[in-house]
């Protein structure tokens, strides 16, 4: 799937600005961005829902402008909240969709059933589910056709964590052994950490990063708490480093790159400091988001 | 497109209201039934020398004419009819299950106003429920949806007219008598007496009603897809039926007034009745109806395919 100076103008909002991005099979990418920077519209772009004022995306060598339907074979999405049909069953609703896609087996309805675990209740009116089983009726729909891009909207929205875990563990298996191509746009960042390979920030319509997971934890420096007495001795160590030093009751907190930390500690030994601990805090995506969308404000 | 039409059709039946649409709607002609055959009024009766009667009747009514000439177009009419039927050898109807059928049309515009409320949820709803986001993200284009939609009430309202016209004949029998299928029915066309077999002219008079049923069904249909509001299409679509002829009415000296639709609407006026406007033809008034009929669903078609779908 790949997206070329996609742009889009709504009245006088240019709320989509030259968005070019590509995702492979075999990745799951997830797409971020604070509430308001364009997510949304852009999976809609994606699956057809909203035109493009200019660019085109194109999936699998369709473009969804020229060659819609051909495109929208290979897509399974779930834009937003699942909603299916409150009145009928599960199953009707699944059979509703499958009729819509081309060769949908009723064993394969059975399939994808089963994969998602509502076996139990696909019998129930829709209206009898919970956010959860609901989430999981959406993943079925959308992987009735076996489509080789699947998009999903805050997946695990509504989900305990075991249900996040397990849509979690499937998302990944469809990546690695299906080799499809996951989107996945979610505001729980951390849940998008343990997910995502790679991951692209949006922000007023432009996209302003794009990195995989692993690069944007280990590159980033870290904070350093140290529990030691006594405390003005390291504090003026520290203070050569760098001196951006915070002191607390009973520990200096400071950041620093990762291989700074063993001569620190060689420093605070050789000057008789006594150290109950050293730790460090992990940059998180969250951090790392946060520092690429500045302050949030929506423009 | 098949597949497209079993899936609306599902979701029709699936939900309670058109259910109890249905049910209302059989009560209400069952009901109409029993009521007929509890009031005397109904039945005029003939003997077997029904000419002698029939004669009678005619001087009488010639007697009245001259007295109040202002209602004499309308005798003027029973009085040919009545010396066609002494001519022909036609014997006057009786209240037979026939004229219970006729009169079941009525029925015809309930089906409009059920039909219309479906209509206007077909496209509204989707948008309310948040399905049309699945719906539209498929391999399927957006106009083949459209008019699964469309083909899907228009099946709809024939299941329901066939169905009154079936329950008609059948309640007819049981509680009247049909008589004969064939029996001639005597009726004025343009100034002249004619005659057709019963069971042709009830088809007839079904077929012609139900041109200001697809007509409204279509405009609730295009408001649902221009507005996606369902309560809109109802309101706008079921004022539109009721006024309509008041509208034709009030314009009735315009020019243009003949353009209007109401006043094509009713296709009956040119079998049975004189136009609402003089110069009025069947031919006018089917072409000015197909011109409205393409003008709704182009609008609806326009919209649907072009617009984009925002949060909902």
């Amino acid at each position: 799937m790949k997206l070329e100076k996609v742009n889009k103008t709504i009245g006088s909002h240019h709320v989509i600005k030259d968005l070019s991005f590509e995702i492979f099979p075999g990745e799951v990418f997830g797409f971020l961005g604070p509430n308001g920077a364009g997510k949304t519209t852009t999976i809609r772009m994606m699956v057809g829902l909203m035109s493009m004022s200019s660019g085109d995306i194109v999936i699998a060598g369709n473009s969804v402008h020229k060659q819609r339907n051909k495109a929208m074979e290979q897509v399974g999405a779930i834009v937003e909240n699942p909603e299916m049909y409150p009145f009928m069953s599960g199953w009707k609703n699944l059979v509703h969709f499958a009729r819509m896609g081309k060769d949908v087996t009723e064993e394969r309805i059975r399939e994808v059933v089963q994969l998602v675990g509502l076996e139990k209740r696909i019998n129930d009116k829709v209206q009898k589910y919970s956010l959860g089983m609901r989430q999981r009726l959406g993943i079925a729909q959308a992987l009735l056709h076996r489509p080789s891009v699947l998009i999903l909207d805050e997946p695990t929205n509504g989900l305990d964590p075991s249900g996040m875990r397990e849509i979690r563990a499937y998302v990944q298996r469809l990546a690695k052994v299906e080799n499809v191509a996951v989107i996945v746009s979610s505001h729980i960042l951390s849940e998008m950490e343990l997910m995502c390979d790679r991951f692209g920030v949006i922000h007023n319509g432009e996209l302003v990063d794009i990195q995989s997971v692993r690069d944007a934890v280990q590159d980033a420096e870290m904070e350093v708490s140290i529990e030691a007495t006594p405390l003005d001795v390291v504090e003026r160590i520290l203070k050569e480093e760098t001196k951006n030093v915070i002191t607390k009751k009973q520990s200096c907190h400071i950041v620093l790159e990762k291989d700074r930390i063993p001569d620190i500690t060689t420093k605070l030994v050789e000057n008789n400091v006594s150290i109950y601990s050293i730790y460090t805090e992990k940059k998180t995506l969250e951090d790392e988001f946060l520092k690429v969308i500045g302050d949030g404000v929506i423009d | 497109m098949i597949n497209l039409i079993r899936n609306e059709w599902m979701k029709l039946f699936a939900q309670r209201s058109t259910w109890i649409g249905i049910i209302l709607f059989v009560c209400l002609i069952t009901g109409f039934a029993l009521f007929m055959t509890t009031d005397p009024s109904s039945s005029e009766q003939y003997g077997s020398d029904w000419k002698q009667e029939l004669q009678q009747e005619n001087k009488e009514m010639k007697k009245q004419m001259e007295e109040t000439p202002s209602t004499a177009s309308f005798r003027q009419d029973q009085i040919k009819m009545n010396e066609y039927r002494i001519e022909n050898n036609i014997a006057p109807n009786e209240f037979t299950g026939w004229k219970f059928v006729q009169e079941n049309r009525m029925f015809v515009s309930l089906i409009s106003l059920f039909t219309i409320i479906i209509a206007a949820g077909s496209i509204a709803n989707e948008f309310r429920w948040g399905s049309i986001k699945l719906l539209l993200i498929r391999p399927v284009s957006r106009t083949k949806i459209l008019f699964s939609k469309f083909i899907t009430l228009l099946l709809f309202a024939l299941m329901l007219l066939v169905g009154l016209f079936v329950l008609s004949i059948g309640l007819g029998a049981l509680l009247f008598g049909l008589g004969s299928w064939t029996d001639p029915y005597v009726f004025m066309e343009g100034g002249e007496v004619k005659d057709a077999s019963i069971m042709a002219f009830s088809l007839m008079q079904y077929g012609f009603s139900s041109v200001n049923l697809l007509m409204m069904v279509t405009f609730a249909f295009m408001i649902s897809a221009v507005f996606r509001n369902s309560a809109l299409a109802i309101g706008a679509a079921v004022f539109l039926m009721l006024s309509g002829n008041s509208i034709v009415t009030f314009f009735a000296d315009k020019e243009w007034a003949k353009y209007i639709l109401f006043a094509n609407t009713d296709l009956n006026q040119f079998v049975t009745g004189t136009p609402l406007i003089e110069d009025l033809t069947m031919t006018f008034s089917v072409s000015v109806l197909v011109v409205y009929f393409f003008v709704f669903l182009g609008a609806a078609w326009l919209v649907f395919t072009k617009r984009d779908v925002t949060s909902t």
